[in-house]
């Protein structure tokens, strides 16, 4: 017996060590590759281990580039997008949980479909459409177009979690004339915290990932993106590849920081859907 | 139509309400007391190199006409065809484009072009202005033309023995040779993937017109599975075959490796020669350059300027490009532009020669180089090029026939035009 | 009196209080482009000039029906999301397992195996394609040394789409892994306690307890996984193009190129048609297999 718990063990430590391994070793190459030099990279063959003596060339080389900038106007669009995306979806998760009401079934159908919809297919025409209103090149009008698909996940989260509130939480609430309004945000919203934390995670990906919205919309430097930013080092020339690593690496820390911060939430939100009464 | 007219007003309405609070930056142009702004679009801006120098250039304007400032629209080049038509497309974009021949086309094609003849009066165009000229009405003026040439980095051949080579079979005996002498080495560079389709089938031109490859006849039909063609695919796919190219770096990678001392020979245009040139190991002195290995001349890629039906400021923008073709503005960008065939004759400077023993080459072969557009077809070349290209890679990746795969690309093209 | 039938009056306006805003927001900014792209597909709009297109009917859909490179695609895109889905979960749900238990470490290991989805695409092709080079990427190195050659990773016809398939499931299993834990904390200890004093050994334990807490989670997963593939295209045309010769070109690829190279927009539309209509059957397909084990569950 003990010995078949220890091969067991064994073998279960074994599996998340390669688990591990292939989950994390991409983000490792990208550090060893930012760190190395060209003439390695191209020719004499890639050190394995990162070279921390060739940092500070490459901080120098990220320099070049508004790369402070671009991260923080990721930012805004992540934080913008996540914001409305909580708001409009804890509306639509509140109401497709808690009434009934005609076309109930045909919203459902429709929030679902938002996931289906290649953004490809409505480039152009939200184009002609941001043009007349003037949101063309402003960060604005980029939030309003990604917060289209993610609205969608939100309600579904939220929706979930809310599901999983007994009604009779806001029952005396609502017999005491309190507007259903408040009833959502000072009663229900407070208890699902964990769920909140799960599509705000969920949202802030989607636009920090962003990259198509963002490189037709905006048309000035200084709006990019760090996605639309990274893009523009794969140049028509060369492939300053350490430099381009570099940059990927830095536009990558802060989402898998901010991932680290919040996975507990995520983990228990997304639980709070599954358990029902 | 009703329907739609209602539903344009909701949707007005609508986001009139949700824009409220929005802060939004317009796309203006400063408009006070006779300063104007021109936006010039451009995926040069980016480049490491030669951005800066081409922008510092292009702003000396600024002195002449202290009313007008000068903007960057800087995209990057894989996504500036795409981006620009969007833009135009919708009524935007900016004032003055700086395009590859074949946007330039597709752009005045669709009518978002202005004419500029006012632009070139009393200045001697040379040659390579001539496809701006569009049924009789000028479109565009040359900005750059960077004709194609074999580059070899020469301690490298000559560590080998390898002699330069005149034929598809001595590129890869001497690349084979230069590669098997120092270790590390590549043999050849040059694009092979669909991946990298918009440079591959202009560089591919260099093969097919090498050939003697003409891909519509005098009566204008299009002529894909000629034997010429065939010629062509079966070279390349020999070179591909031989193992010399780096099979699934992109042109970039290669050029890194070329500016790292890796890489032996290379087809290649001037602005990539020059970036190659500039900022690697490789010294500029140690680059040569031939005639490619094909008996008859190759291509070489144009870029026009052209100003926007969309712009406000037409006139502004045309005097910006009659300076652009003075002697003032072609010697600013001579120097910025390497040894690229400018708007007029712009000799190279004897210092840049001395320095970059490839340039003369170039220029040479400048003399005589063809479009990548085919003729009467310079709108649609990117898609018949598509079922060139797709033919081309079924050969060197499924061993198909050569001939039978122009036959079927013929097909394709007959089909659709 | 009066007052409360104000009140169920109104009451029964509310709910459209609350669920209007967002409609709108997406009637907006989602469905109403939409309608006007799939109207696109009943025309020959040319991208140059949105507004000039013709109507022609089905003529699009007609010429998409006949060309082979559509079913091509249309074969690209099925196997891609099938095998998305099958190694994606499968990764997904051996990874929550396996840290499902508390031991030390297990926060930074949770972490690490969340990179996949944190990264960004752009960042994540960047990476991938720089491992796949064929003379430089670390790959072809360890394959090297390991005395297999090296591999044509992104350029051979056999290859390419497990290549992409790989970066896929590495970015997707993240996500499988947290819906599956989620699921998992909820099975209740003492089920799961009684279930092993029975004596019943691990993989029965799992069958039988732990499998049904889950399922629904896995196929809440698998669907998305699935609709997403179908949606998928930052990292194939990154890493591919869509070649080599169309193995890799799923239909929002070639929506891209067809929109962008050929300039056809209308076109490019009746492809969008189609995988919409492709990603609607399979989440209809889903509905009703749910629908039916739902049925079967309370006879």
């Amino acid at each position: 017996m003990p010995f078949k718990k220890l091969t067991l063990k064994l073998s279960r430590y074994l599996l998340i060590g390669m688990l591990v391994v292939l989950a994390g070793f991409p983000v490792y190459w990208m550090a060893t590759t930012a760190l190395s030099l060209n003439s390695e990279l191209y020719g004499s063959g890639q050190v394995i281990w990162p070279q921390l003596q060739n940092f500070p060339q490459l901080w120098h080389e990220l320099g070049q580039v508004p790369i402070g900038l671009w991260l923080f106007n990721t930012l805004l669009i992540a934080a913008g997008g996540t914001v409305l995306s909580l708001t409009l979806g804890s509306l639509a998760g509140y109401a497709l949980s808690r009434f009934r009401f005609h076309g109930k079934g045909l919203v459902g159908f429709l929030l679902f479909m938002t996931q289906v919809v290649p953004e490809a297919l409505i480039l152009v025409p939200l184009y002609a459409m941001f043009i007349t209103s003037g949101l063309l090149n402003s960060l604005t009008g980029l939030v309003l177009a990604n917060v289209g698909f993610s609205l969608p996940v939100a309600c579904f989260v939220l929706k979930g979690a809310m599901d999983a509130v007994p009604y009779e939480i806001e029952e005396s609430a609502i017999i005491d004339n309190c507007p259903r309004f408040s009833v959502l945000t000072m009663i229900i919203l407070p208890l699902i915290m964990p769920s909140i934390a799960a599509a705000a995670v969920v949202a802030f990906f989607a636009g920090w990932n962003e990259f198509l919205f963002a490189s037709t919309f905006l048309m000035d430097r200084e709006n990019w993106p760090a996605s639309v930013g990274l893009a523009s080092f794969v140049g028509q020339y060369e492939t300053p590849m350490s430099a381009v690593m570099g940059a990927a690496l830095v536009f990558s820390i802060p989402a898998i920081v901010f991932f680290l911060l919040i996975q507990r939430k995520i983990v228990a939100g997304l639980t709070a859907g599954a358990v029902k009464g | 139509m009703f329907k739609t007219i209602y539903r344009r007003k909701f949707l007005v309405t609508a986001m009139l309400g949700v824009v409220l609070a929005a802060s939004t930056t317009d796309i203006s142009h400063a408009q006070s007391g006779g300063k104007v702004t021109l936006k010039i679009a451009n995926s040069q801006w980016l480049d490491a190199l030669r951005g800066k120098n081409l922008w510092a250039a292009v702003q000396k304007y600024q002195e002449v006409a202290p009313n007008v400032t000068l903007e960057q629209e800087a995209i990057p080049s894989a996504e500036f065809a795409d981006k620009l038509t969007t833009e135009m497309g919708a009524g935007q974009g900016p004032d003055i484009a700086i395009m590859q021949e074949g946007l330039f086309y597709a752009m005045a094609d669709a009518g978002f072009l202005v004419d500029i003849g006012k632009a070139a009066e009393g200045v001697t165009l040379n040659k390579t202005n001539d496809n701006g000229m569009i049924d009789g009405v000028r479109y565009g003026v040359a900005w750059q033309r960077a004709a194609y040439a074999l580059i070899y980095n020469k301690p490298v051949i000559d560590a080998a023995g390898a002699k330069v080579p005149t034929t598809v079979e001595e590129l890869i005996t001497s690349s084979k040779a230069a590669a098997a002498k120092t270790p590390g080495v590549i043999g050849f560079t040059a694009r092979h993937q669909i991946n990298d389709f918009s440079g591959w089938f202009m560089d591919f031109q260099n093969w097919a017109y090498g050939y003697g490859v003409n891909w519509v006849d005098k009566d204008g039909r299009l002529t894909i599975d000629t034997p010429e063609a065939v010629a062509a695919v079966q070279a390349f796919k020999e070179t591909y075959a031989s193992g010399i190219i780096p099979i699934g770096d992109s042109m970039p990678t290669q050029r890194t490796r070329f500016k790292e001392k890796h890489v032996a020979f290379s087809i290649d245009n001037s602005g990539g020669t020059l970036n190659i040139a500039s900022g690697g190991a490789l010294p500029s002195s140690e680059i040569g350059a031939a005639a490619m290995p094909f008996k008859n001349p190759g291509a070489h890629q144009q870029i026009f300027l052209g100003v926007s039906a969309h712009s406000d400021h037409q006139e502004e923008a045309i005097k910006f490009l009659a300076w652009l073709v003075s002697k003032p503005g072609q010697q600013a960008l001579r120097d910025a532009s390497g040894p690229d065939a400018l708007a007029t004759d712009v000799p190279v400077t004897d210092a840049f020669a001395a320095a970059n023993p490839w340039a003369p080459a170039f220029a040479k072969l400048g003399e005589t180089s063809r479009s990548t557009l085919i003729p009467g077809y310079e709108v649609e070349t990117a898609q018949i090029m598509r079922f060139v290209m797709q033919a081309v890679e079924k050969v060197i990746l499924s061993n198909a026939d050569p001939k039978t795969a122009l036959a079927e690309a013929q097909l394709a093209v007959d089909k659709q035009f | 009196m009066t007052g409360s039938k104000i009140r169920s009056g109104m009451t029964r306006l509310v709910p459209y209080a609350f669920i209007l805003p967002p409609m709108i927001y997406l009637m907006v900014f989602m469905f109403w482009p939409l309608a006007r792209q799939m109207y696109m597909s009943l025309t020959n709009t040319r991208i140059i000039n949105p507004n000039r297109g013709r109507f022609i009917g089905l003529g699009n859909y007609e010429r998409l029906f006949d060309d082979p490179a559509f079913y091509l695609s249309l074969k690209a895109t099925l196997v891609y999301a099938v095998l998305a889905v099958v190694f994606g979960v499968s990764l997904g749900v051996i990874s929550a397992l396996a840290i499902d238990r508390p031991f030390k470490g297990r926060a930074v290991v949770r972490a690490i195996l969340l990179f996949g989805w944190a990264v960004p695409n752009v960042a994540a092709s960047l990476i991938w394609l720089w491992m796949y080079n064929d003379r430089s990427g670390v790959f072809n190195r360890i394959t090297e040394f390991l005395g297999l050659g090296r591999f044509p990773w992104l350029t051979s016809t056999e290859l390419a789409l497990g290549s992409i398939l790989a970066v896929t499931v590495w970015q997707v299993a993240p996500f499988v892994m947290l819906v599956v834990l989620a699921a998992l904390q909820s099975v209740p200890h003492e089920v799961r306690e009684a279930a092993r004093i029975d004596g019943a050994d691990g993989l029965s334990t799992f069958r039988a307890v732990t499998l049904p807490h889950i399922r629904p989670a896995i196929q809440l997963a698998s669907l998305l996984v699935c609709v997403w593939s179908i949606r998928r295209f930052d990292i194939i045309y990154l890493l591919t193009g869509g070649g080599p010769v169309g193995t890799t070109s799923t239909l929002v690829v070639k929506i891209r190129q067809i929109a962008f190279e050929g300039h056809e927009l209308g076109m490019a539309s009746a492809y969008g048609a189609v995988g919409l209509v492709l990603a609607l059957a399979i989440a209809a397909l889903h509905y009703v297999v749910e629908q039916r084990r739902m049925k079967w569950m309370s006879r």
